[in-house]
């Protein structure tokens, strides 16, 4: 599971009205290499909840890849240095073993292999 | 009927977020981006209740296996000042043992039946057909931007493989995890989740720029369990779906239905939920043709 898909999932149990955002264990995490897409990183940078992503990055124990604070988002056409580090945050770190926990109920939902189980039990639903 | 001569046809449901951008003029680029293939539809002499025109789809081919699609429903449904017709189309039915009625999907895609879609070219083929022209009536914008999209029920991945091709980033939920198994030894470029669409798309609002699915809506149309109510499952699909898609993106989502009464459900479900849209049917290997009438 990638950041970016960590920053957009939001816990769906029934009832929950804030499950967002889910906080990350990472036990084990990688770094794959991702085709560096400048447009892409500018199209998607609006949607980004960037205290999330802050916050899944230092859940990595990548504490400087990120300034705390959301970034002028003309930083995105002048600061290559930034869009590479953005880059590296959203699609190069996966996270492949830990999990997801819904900050209002404490839920776990288990990553496995890269792949978040986000089955709900039939009293969630 | 030999294999290699059935007929085989593929019902989209092209839904969008905000109507206006189904507009007729709309409708029309996406049924011309199919090679229009009037002069190969077998004459209308032989389906004559069949009429353009009439809000019916013709369906024909070069090779006698033609057949039409007749209307058997038509709703009228009026959003603000457009006018919307929902044409639902009644099918037959495949020789092919339905998936739906033997086990529930996690269950169907055990490890056998995913070993299947990394071995079987024929699978692999037709996926692939399928997957490019759902996102063909994605209608993305030509502007060379990825953007991020989802595959719902994406299995091993091979519809997601048509999205990584065409540089789009994309989220893939399944509910078989022997399916994302074979996904993760094909190495697919998107990121991949163990979820039940029935239980809703855990997802922020707004971020989604579209979303496919291929042949895995019709499965919410079946009570695997006890606690299942497909009308309720559809219900939390559809407006979660809704939810998470950003203004004007649209979800094309290509399924086999079993009968009318599944196809009205899951189009009825999806207008609840606040979707425009209509049904395009589609031969995908002797090409295809669809009409929608406004």
């Amino acid at each position: 599971m990638r950041l970016l898909t960590h920053n957009m999932l939001a816990c769906n149990i029934k009832g929950v009205t804030n499950g967002y955002p889910l906080r990350l264990e990472a036990e084990k995490w990688v770094e794959k290499e991702v085709n560096f897409n400048a447009d892409f990183l500018r199209s998607v940078f609006p949607k980004i909840e960037w205290p999330a992503l802050v916050g899944a990055v230092r859940a990595l124990g990548c504490h400087d890849l990120l300034p705390q604070d959301a970034p002028n988002p003309s930083a995105l056409d002048s600061d290559d240095d930034f869009l590479r580090r953005f880059h590296r945050a959203l699609l190069q770190l996966h996270v492949e073993e830990g999990a997801l926990v819904c900050p209002e109920t404490g839920r776990r939902f288990p990553i496995s292999k890269g792949i978040p189980n986000m089955l709900l039990h039939e009293d969630e639903v | 009927m030999a294999e290699a001569s059935r007929v085989c046809f593929f019902i989209f449901l092209v839904v969008a977020v905000r109507h206006r951008c189904f507009s007729g003029v709309e409708i029309a680029r996406v049924a011309s981006s199919a090679p229009s293939l009037l002069f190969d539809f077998a004459p209308s002499t032989t389906f004559p209740s069949c009429r353009i025109g009439r809000y019916s789809i013709l369906i024909g081919s070069n090779d006698g296996s033609s057949l039409a699609v007749k209307v058997k429903t038509c709703y009228r449904t009026v959003h603000k000042d457009i006018h919307i017709f929902f044409v639902f189309s009644g099918i037959r039915k495949s020789e092919m043992p339905r998936p739906e009625l033997q086990a529930p999907p996690e269950i169907f895609y055990n490890d056998t039946e995913a070993r299947k879609y990394t071995t079987s070219s024929r699978i692999i083929e037709i996926q692939a057909k399928i997957s490019e022209r759902a996102l063909e009536l994605l209608n993305i914008p030509n502007d060379g931007i990825p953007r991020l999209l989802l595959d719902i029920g994406c299995g091993s991945g091979l519809s997601g493989e048509t999205l990584s091709e065409n540089e789009h980033r994309w989220i893939g939920f399944d509910i078989s995890q022997s399916m994302l198994d074979v996904a993760l030894e094909r190495e697919v470029e998107g990121d991949l989740l163990l979820a039940d669409m029935g239980q809703g798309l855990g997802l922020r609002p707004g971020v989604i720029d579209g979303a496919i699915s291929i042949s895995a809506i019709q499965w919410l149309c079946y009570a695997d369990k006890s606690s299942h109510e497909p009308i309720a499952r559809l219900k939390a699909f559809f407006g979660s779906l809704y939810r998470c898609l950003t203004r004007g993106s649209r979800a094309v989502l290509q399924l086999y239905s079993e009968n009318m009464n599944q196809s009205e459900m899951i189009m009825k479900a999806a207008m609840r939920a606040g979707f425009a849209g209509g049904v395009v049917v589609d031969f995908p290997h002797r090409y295809v043709y669809s009409i929608l009438r406004f």
